[in-house]
């Protein structure tokens, strides 16, 4: 006989729950099978365990004395104990109902003086965070052609404006990884091969704008960040104020470039002067938990002297005070940290009025869609964003090129000729690493942690900004691509051999230059 | 025997009536004496205690729900039908009063921060391990419905049939809840099963 036996039977036999018939049956069943034996016993050591490991509860002396006190108690004070807390409910609410109706704005004041009460919290000791004295020339280039200005002397977070395809502006903080080409402002302004006076010039130029940044973005201990919203214009201004200078100073500079030249002095005198007239009394403040537009006025006098005086005490007491300044200047640093718990708001943004915020591992942008950037006088502010833009188009009709790696070097360099219609041609060397041994290695293991930003950016950062002028690209396509990229490299390698070998032994020469056109 | 009148029970064997017995005392007190519901109470406070602690685990409120069963008990006394046991009686009023409590601690649990550290499950690591510590937290993460019946069997004794009625159920279902009960908790102390041999 192997007829099966339901387990719970075989619990039931160890409680001793069945009937005769049923214990017999059981009984024949394990006469025959070792594994129901084997499962019966496993069942008794679980019972063993249940029986002897629960301790019993001590006793409890007053246990009697107490209930009956409760039993004697009159029922009287028993029902009112039992409904005071209903009535005292009840006593509340109609208090609050009548509350209401006498001062219907009583909740909503009481709100408005929390906002405010927060917003003043946020608002005190605020500072400038961009010291005139830290921002170097290249800073300000940088932030009138790449819109970026570095928020520490570390440069390890950095401010981005932009604006998508929709006209909303934003502002983006992210961290190190996606900073700006270096040495921008020293080629500009060899290529102005500039006198010496003129070089003082342009220094001082760049300085006071210098000093006009610094109260456009301010920071406090409370790990807040204030922008104005002249910041947008305040980039307009220099790149106006730049390339007018740079078409006075260089007849050859405005000749290449004519159609970025159209602007008129004047024109751009009148835009940065009015830009600089505007007061900056609204602000958008950044805080750990909260984004808000307020009215703040930085008092720059009072905070102007205040250095003053901290700067004169360090030279008077201190040694080594460019490293004491150094000091000061980085505890005044914002190292903006991010709630975690705001990840979920990469998929799903926030949205609140006016405002939308992203936010990644990386980096955090807020699009602002009505700014209330101040109204300027700039009748001419459009065509000369139109020109600019046009100019920029026009520097995408160059053409590159570059040779194969020469032979003889051990590390492959690549010669680049950055070649134009008119007068110039660059000639760059760059080195460059083995080319197989990076893509075989990099794209087919697929090793993010040599990239100085994290994994969630790169498999993410195209589906994070809907409407945004990068274009997007599914994480799974990406990867096909990247593979279908590999392949490609591995037909490229296998003619580069095929064509060493035709070669012969010869160096590189002209013959053998390969031009990829862009 | 006995010359006072005899009394079925439940039982199959008939039981020599004491005068003391619970149906007496129950009687008494219908009839006026309230004394006799102090024997009661002290005759079943431990049990009842027990099997709040066993099913509520936590012992700073078995007094509470404890008091709360004998004076519910109180209050409902005069209307016992004498239909089954009074024990079958008090103990569905104990488990029906753990549940109601386990019931508010679950709402509370809402809008209380939620523990950080709780106990790891498994403390593979400790040399010391003190199996019946880890027995009993594993019976404890049972269900309640399961956790019940299997304690109410194991350590109080109790048949399937007095288990089915303390929880109003049928006798086919204590006996499904009780094996899962301990299908379950070979599951939770298979991985101690070297030290469980031992």
């Amino acid at each position: 006989m192997n007829r099966k036996i339901n387990p719970e039977l075989l619990s039931a036999y160890l409680d001793g729950e069945l009937s005769p018939e049923e214990v017999k049956r059981v009984e024949e069943e394990l006469s025959y099978s070792p594994s129901l034996r084997e499962k019966l016993a496993e069942l008794k050591k679980i019972k063993e365990f249940t029986t002897t490991s629960i301790k019993s509860i001590p006793e409890a002396p007053y246990f009697e004395t107490r209930l009956f006190a409760e039993l004697d108690e009159k029922p009287f004070l028993v029902k009112i104990k039992k409904w005071v807390p209903a009535f005292g409910f009840t006593l509340l609410t109609i208090f609050i109902m009548i509350l209401l109706k006498l001062n219907p704005d009583f909740i909503n004041n009481i709100f408005e003086e929390q906002k405010m009460n927060l917003a003043g919290f946020y608002k005190e000791n605020l500072k400038p965070l961009l010291f005139a004295s830290e921002l170097t020339n290249e800073d300000i280039f940088n932030f009138a052609f790449y819109n970026q200005l570095p928020l520490d002397n570390k440069k390890s977070q950095y401010i981005q404006l932009g604006s998508d395809k929709k006209g909303n502006d934003y502002f983006e903080i992210n961290t190190a990884g996606f900073s700006a080409k270096e040495d921008n402002f020293k080629r500009f302004v060899e290529t102005l091969s500039l006198s010496s006076k003129e070089q003082e010039q342009f220094d001082s130029l760049m300085k006071s704008y210098a000093e006009a940044l610094q109260t456009q973005i301010l920071v406090n201990d409370k790990n807040t960040i204030a922008i104005s919203p002249n910041l947008w214009n305040y980039r307009k201004a220099i790149v106006a104020d730049i390339l007018a200078f740079a078409k006075q100073s260089s007849e050859e500079i405005a000749n290449a470039f004519p159609v970025l030249f159209k602007v008129e002095t004047p024109v751009v005198e009148k835009v940065v002067k009015n830009v600089k007239a505007k007061k900056d009394n609204e602000y958008i403040f950044f805080t750990p938990d909260t984004l808000f537009i307020d009215t703040f006025v930085f008092n720059e006098d009072e905070f102007n002297k205040e250095m003053a005086k901290v700067e004169r005490l360090i030279e008077e007491q201190y040694e080594g005070i460019e490293n004491q300044k150094r000091v000061m200047r980085e505890q005044e640093i914002v190292k903006l940290k991010l709630d975690s718990s705001l990840i979920k708001l990469r998929k799903a943004p926030r949205v609140d009025k006016n405002i939308n915020i992203y936010v990644d591992s990386n980096f955090c942008r807020v699009e602002i869609s009505k700014i209330e950037i101040p109204d300027i006088e700039l009748p001419d502010m459009d065509s000369l964003e139109a020109i600019i833009n046009e100019a920029a188009k026009q520097v995408q009709a160059f053409s590159f090129k570059f040779d194969l790696p020469k032979k003889s070097s051990r590390i492959n360099e690549f010669n680049f000729k950055f070649e134009t219609d008119s007068l110039h041609q660059y000639n760059f060397n760059i080195p460059v690493p083995p080319v197989d041994s990076i893509i075989m290695e990099r794209f087919r293991n697929f090793n993010m942690g040599h990239f100085p930003f994290q994994n969630d950016s790169i498999v993410k950062w195209f589906n994070h900004f809907k409407f945004d002028s990068t274009f997007t690209i599914n994480p799974r396509d990406f990867h096909l691509r990247m593979k279908e990229f590999e392949e490609q490299m591995e037909k490229f390698k296998e003619e580069m051999e095929k064509l060493k070998k035709e070669l012969g032994k010869d160096s590189v020469k002209v013959q053998s230059k390969k031009y990829i056109e862009i | 025997m006995n010359s006072k009148t005899k009394e079925k029970v439940t039982q199959p064997q008939t039981r020599i009536l004491e005068i003391n017995d619970d149906f007496s005392l129950i009687k008494r007190f219908i009839e006026g004496d309230e004394s006799t519901f102090k024997t009661l109470v002290h005759r079943h406070k431990e049990k009842v205690r027990n099997i709040i602690y066993l099913t509520v685990c936590k012992p700073e409120l078995v007094d509470d729900i404890a008091q709360e069963v004998f004076i519910t008990v109180y209050k409902n006394l005069k209307h016992f039908r004498f239909e089954s046991r009074f024990t079958t009686w008090l103990y569905r009023v104990t488990v029906n009063k753990c549940r109601d409590h386990m019931r508010k601690m679950k709402i509370r649990n809402i809008f209380v921060p939620v523990k950080e550290n709780e106990e790891p499950a498994y403390n593979l690591l400790h040399e010391n391990i003190d199996i019946p510590e880890i027995v009993r937290k594993s019976i404890y993460k049972l269900p309640e419905k399961l956790r019940t019946p299997l304690l109410l069997k194991d350590i109080e004794g109790f048949s399937y049939q007095e288990i089915a009625d303390t929880i109003q159920c049928e006798v086919g279902t204590v006996k499904s809840r009780i094996f899962r009960a301990r299908e379950g908790l070979r599951n939770l102390l298979k991985p101690y099963e070297d030290e469980l041999k031992g």
